[in-house]
């Protein structure tokens, strides 16, 4: 279990470890009915913000020379196709892809949201395809 | 900009009966990095090529080719 021990493994299980624990508290304040506005969300997405920074300096700092040019060639190359795509899917909605992911008589804000998160997932789809690639072709 | 250069990491890793985990524990990199440079597929930067260099005691051009300069 080796590869456990890579930065980009721990790298990614963090930040989904991270992502999972916010959803989880998303949907405990959701149910609880309360309504997190004002200062309660900006609290929550600055304190987000910086557990993200720290897990990336960190990242960042315990990574060699040919992991960061790794990294910066799959942003490059990964998350600018993948956004690309993702966009143009959404553009052209191949199989009501939008109508699948959005409930009918969604409002404007929920509309954004999934946009903005279809293109985010594409992103890191990319993003990962391009990482594999890198340092399958270098190995 | 894409012509990458030779070197003789593999040979002078031999030489000295080293792994390439050995290398890539000496140099502070990691194995797959160790594995890109000696393949020729990646090209280290001027600092890391200094450390290379020292660490097998001789000057860069002597461990890599620039082979467009050749």
């Amino acid at each position: 279990m080796s590869w456990v021990r890579t930065p980009f493994i721990r790298f990614s299980g963090t930040v989904l470890a991270g992502a999972l624990v916010v959803l989880a508290l998303q949907w405990g304040v959701r149910a609880s009915g309360y309504q997190l506005t004002g200062l309660g969300f900006l609290a929550l997405i600055l304190g987000w913000s910086a557990v993200i920074g720290v897990i990336l300096m960190r990242y960042w700092r315990g990574i060699d020379e040919a992991a960061r040019e790794a990294q910066k060639w799959a942003w490059y190359w990964g998350g600018s196709i993948g956004m690309g795509v993702a966009a143009v899917g959404l553009a052209m909605n191949p199989f009501d892809v939008v109508g699948l992911l959005v409930p009918a008589g969604a409002d404007r804000r929920s509309l954004l949201l999934h946009g903005a998160g279809v293109v985010m997932f594409g992103q890191l789809i990319g993003f990962h395809l391009a990482w594999a690639y890198w340092w399958w072709s270098r190995r | 900009m894409d012509e990458l250069m030779k070197n003789r990491l593999k040979v002078l890793r031999a030489e000295r009966d080293w792994s390439q985990g050995d290398l890539a524990e000496r140099l502070g990199v990691s194995r797959q990095s160790v594995n890109a440079l000696e393949t020729g597929k990646y090209d280290p930067s001027l600092p890391l090529a200094f450390r290379i260099a020292r660490l097998f005691g001789l000057a860069i051009e002597d461990i890599f080719q620039d082979e467009a300069a050749a």
